[in-house]
């Protein structure tokens, strides 16, 4: 039996009004690779500052016991003493100085006053080495990719000497090739008696690297799974511990699909990129949507899909648009106007809802109104009560997990902001709803609850577009799948004939030189 | 103060408190010789020196946010673009 | 928890705390002279146009940070032209108002479609006119008048705009003047404690009963207090009415009305509020037009107090109303802010303008205490930023 490094016992912290860590209790053995796996807002993050002493001893109950002696943090500086250091999720380097001034921010070879720069380059380059890195400690941080300035950080941690190295999510801004490459180091460290402990939602990572994976949900762990059996612990495995139900249907059943009429037709559509208007975005594209209908668009990234979404949303993107559009069988000519588009009931749920799609420094309720202010006032001035009520109204709809409308959306989880999102465009009470990757950067939890949200818009009638680039997602969801691919659009299929393969197929036989 | 989510708009911003610094700088300076003023030469010399030192560096500050603010609009374009590649 | 609260509540109201300590401080410098009647009515003549461009630079910043630069040199050219109609022209002071309003219109809108639907960059779009202005009126001035100055405006002119309402002798307690400081300081009283009721009631959070009480009372205090001090002085200034009349509108548009909503989500993520059907580029016109009429309106009451128009009116306006709003909390990039919260800077601009002049402090000096005002300004909203980040 391996000998624990590290045991947390019994860990509560409470923050004003919420407990986010309720009695949770970790075990790490010496040696080992240890997952933390959650959706976002279990607890995970918390728990890790609590061990860091970011949360110091005396703001949270429980034990920390490391190598046998129970620890009493006061700050960051205590728990690295002991070998015990995190790697945060963002990157914390100062772009414009050298690799070796991060490396040692704080603390520098030589004395106070007199640093001793070669002995910190030379040692800077040591650790450097040991991470794969064939740069120069003297090169600036800012000329490194991301992907090597992760590799940095981890050098710096071993710089500090550490025995326990905690790592937070750390391929999320990580292409696959420098993920994949990162996980092979940490398998290389344990090869070497180094204790890791991975926060991650990345489920493909964790059957890779873990020998063990602790699951917490709501604060509190729920089960710790081994991994060092014959074969890695499946996905749908952890799935299952994270969120507490059956997995086996990612996506919710549709209940009583009701198909009716052609709500919306586009014919012959052709939208030019506006600042090279020689190129064609949108290619001759024909599609249309009917009533309690889910259709999927699929495609590779730039094949064109969100530049047709919002295109047909009051052509807001491109120019020298050509085609016909028909609203509910009637040709529509549509003004160049995103007021016009929601007048005839069509919403566009923008991909990037941080960017474009929310207003983060305003409320939960001020977001929800925002594209339908009339109906919250009368001739011009606000009705705040019915404003209040209709954000109250769709919190519940949507089970938005906020203490109040009055919170800054700019607070919420990825999750809850999508569901504000799309709950002001629910409220704007559109008959077609174009959702462009809706589940993106969301976690296992928040992604189910989105999609019995688009089946619960489908059964009420309406028409739902799903642009996505998660193939499963969009088999899963859709009654029809539409392909496109290099703006033009290169296939139709019914959900049951469809499969992964035959869309690729679709896809790289109409591909340029196919 | 509220909380500012756009650098480049706030970038400008402190541009305008610099230029404005400068131009007190500049009147102060345009009065050196005046005999009615009360405030010493080396007085008025010690505020020209310091607005401008001050506005040079909020000017420097104002075009490092700008160039963040675009920096950070360039990865996020790109970590979105990274991420759907490999769903 | 009571010490939670109040260490909250001092954070959230730091500025008018400020105002506060930096009256005391002219206080006893002064010997008291700031407290005098005629310091409170010098304060608010003197200080109207702060308020009043204040208002509309607000809305501008609320789109985005975006500011007029040209305020101040379109104040000197108005009040060339009004010099030129009322005393030049002899025209009627009814007829001159209406051009000069007119003319400000006509900027506003020139103004508003160069940046909205143009997209030239506001500071370039006024930046001209700063540049253009000062110049354009001087010529006029000088046109028409030997001495480069254009005196005396008409008399019912000056009443209208640097009058007072009810006026008695100074020194005689102006009851008319005190009395509606009592209807204003009861209606705030009356009116904090019914929107409790009303909130408790709907089944809202409300203030405790001892807040409600000190915020109120404290607010009809500070009523009653420059009511007393303006009825020694002879009553109330006209020009305290267009400013409350301005303060009163701007604060009703801002919160409750959807243009006033646009403002903010304009400011807030533009992309996101075109996206969402809001006419992004309506906005800026009205915030530009919006600017315009209030300068002139800005204009009228200065030129009426100075009782003549002259080629260095306006020097440094647009400066004072962008520090009115980034030291009263507007954000420097749009998105927030609130008409109380410029009313706040524009009172504390005011108190250090009166107090340095009572003090007889020199010019340079002057100059030096503003623009380290703005300077400690814009350092806490940086270092604000930094620390909620």
């Amino acid at each position: 039996m391996a000998k624990i490094l590290l045991e947390m016992k019994n860990i509560t912290k409470t923050f004003p009004g919420v407990k986010a860590l309720d009695n949770v209790n970790l075990q790490v053995e010496e040696g080992e690779i240890h997952a933390l796996v959650g959706e976002n807002g279990a607890g995970k993050s918390t728990l890790m500052n609590v061990l860091s002493g970011i949360y110091p001893y005396g703001t949270y109950e429980g034990d920390i016991i490391y190598d046998g002696q129970v620890c009493r943090f006061s700050n960051i500086k205590d728990s690295e003493k002991l070998g015990i250091v995190i790697i945060h999720q963002e990157l914390a380097l100062v772009p414009e100085m050298t690799i070796g001034e991060n490396m040692y921010l704080g603390n520098e070879c030589g004395h106070k006053f007199a640093i001793n720069w070669n002995k910190t380059y030379s040692e800077a380059d040591k650790y450097l080495k040991m991470v794969g890195l064939e740069e120069s400690s003297k090169v600036q941080v800012k000329t490194i990719g991301t992907g090597k300035q992760q590799l940095v950080e981890i050098a710096k941690a071993l710089a500090k000497k550490a025995k326990l190295l905690i790592l937070d999510e750390p391929t999320s801004s990580l292409n696959e090739e420098d993920s994949r490459a990162l996980l092979d180091l940490m398998l290389s460290f344990k090869k070497q008696g180094m204790t890791m402990i991975i926060i991650t939602h990345k489920l493909n990572e964790v059957s890779y690297v873990a020998d063990k994976i602790t699951v917490i949900r709501d604060g509190t762990t729920i089960e710790t799974i081994d991994n060092h059996g014959s074969e890695p612990v499946s996905e749908e495995r952890i799935i299952k511990g994270m969120v507490g139900r059956e997995m086996t249907n990612r996506f919710p059943k549709r209940e009583g699909v009701q198909i009716g009429e052609k709500e919306m037709e586009i014919s012959h559509w052709t939208v030019h990129h506006p600042l090279y208007p020689e190129r064609k975005v949108v290619d001759d594209v024909s599609m249309y949507v009917r009533k309690g209908e889910v259709v999927g668009i699929y495609g590779l990234m730039g094949a064109g899909r969100t530049e047709l979404a919002m295109s047909i949303f009051g052509q807001s993107y491109g120019v020298n648009f050509s085609g016909e559009l028909k609203l509910n069988g009637k040709p529509v000519k549509m003004k160049k106007s995103e007021a016009d588009a929601i007048r005839h009931k069509i919403a566009y749920v923008t991909e990037d809802r941080k960017g474009n799609g929310l207003v983060l420094s305003q409320s939960i309720k001020v977001n929800t109104s925002l594209a339908n202010l009339g109906a919250v006032s009368s001739r011009t001035v606000i009705d705040a009560d019915r404003e209040y009520a209709v954000a109250e109204e769709y919190r519940g709809k949507l089970k938005i997990k906020t203490p109040s409308v009055e919170q800054l959306v700019g607070n919420l989880s990825g999750g809850n902001q999508q569901k504000v999102l799309l709950a002001k465009w629910m409220f704007a009470e559109p008959d077609v709803l174009l959702l462009d990757e809706p589940t993106r950067g969301i976690d296992v939890g928040a992604k189910y609850e989105i999609y019995c949200i688009i089946n619960d818009l489908a059964a009420a009638g309406k028409c739902v577009v799903l642009i996505s680039s998660e193939l499963p997602e969009v088999l899963g969801m859709s009654d029809r799948i539409y392909i496109m691919n290099e703006a033009k659009m290169v296939g139709e299929m019914k959900a049951d004939e469809a499969t992964q393969e035959n869309i690729m197929a679709l896809i790289l036989r109409s591909g340029r030189g196919a | 103060m509220e909380q500012m989510n756009n650098g480049k708009t706030r970038s400008s911003l402190i541009a305008i408190v610099a230029a404005y610094l400068l131009y007190t700088a500049w009147q102060l300076f345009q009065g050196w010789n005046d005999p009615n003023t009360t405030m010493p030469q080396a007085v008025m010399a010690l505020f020209i020196v310091l607005f401008a030192v001050i506005a040079c560096v909020l000017l420097v500050y104002a075009w490092r946010v700008w160039k963040n603010a675009a920096k950070e609009e360039e990865e996020e374009k790109k970590k979105q673009q990274d991420e759907s590649s490999f769903k | 928890m009571k010490n939670k609260s109040v260490s909250a509540a001092l954070k959230k109201n730091a500025m008018l705390i400020v105002l506060v300590l930096v009256y005391l401080f002219f206080l006893i410098l002064t010997k008291g002279g700031i407290f005098s009647p005629s310091s409170f009515t010098e304060l608010i003549n003197q200080n109207a146009y702060v308020y009043i461009l204040g208002a509309g630079m607000l809305m501008c910043m609320l789109t985005g940070g975006n500011i007029d630069l040209s305020c101040g040199a379109f104040v000197c050219l108005l009040g060339a032209l009004g010099g030129v109609f009322m005393i030049v022209q002899g025209m009627s002071t009814g007829l001159s108002i209406l051009l000069l309003l007119l003319i400000g219109i006509g900027y506003g809108v020139g103004l508003g479609f160069l940046i909205a639907y143009v997209h030239i960059p506001p500071w370039i779009a006024t930046l001209a006119g700063y540049l253009a202005f000062r110049g354009l009126g001087t010529s006029i001035l000088s046109a028409n008048s030997v001495t480069g100055s254009l005196a005396p405006f008409p008399t019912d002119f000056q009443s209208i705009f640097y009058g007072r309402i009810f006026p008695t002798e100074k020194g005689v307690f102006n009851w008319p003047c005190f009395l509606l400081g009592l209807l204003a300081a009861a209606a705030v009283v009356g009116l904090t404690f019914r929107n409790r009721q009303v909130r408790l009631k709907k089944g809202y959070e409300a203030d405790s009963v001892a807040s409600a009480a000190g915020k109120s009372g404290l607010g009809a205090a500070a009523i009653l207090l420059v009511t007393a001090r303006l009825a020694m002085d002879g009553g109330i200034p006209t020009t305290l009415l267009w400013v409350a009349g301005i303060i009163l509108i701007y604060s009703f548009i801002t919160s409750k009305t959807t243009i006033g909503r646009h403002f903010y989500i304009v400011g807030g993520n533009m992309e996101a509020a075109r996206l969402s059907g809001v006419n992004t580029r309506r906005v800026m016109f009205v915030a530009y037009l919006n600017m315009a009429v209030l300068t002139a309106i800005a204009t009228m009451t200065v030129v009426a107090r100075s009782q003549s128009a002259y080629a260095d009116v306006g020097k440094n306006f647009e400066m004072d109303a962008i520090s009115a709003c980034v030291v009263g909390g507007v954000s420097a990039s749009g998105g927030a802010g609130t008409v109380l919260g410029m009313v706040i800077g524009a009172t504390l601009i005011g108190v250090i303008n009166l107090g340095m002049s009572l003090i007889s402090l020199d010019a340079n000096y002057q100059r030096v205490i503003k623009g380290l005002v703005l300077l400690a300004a814009v350092v806490f909203d940086i270092l604000s930023k930094k620390r909620g980040k």
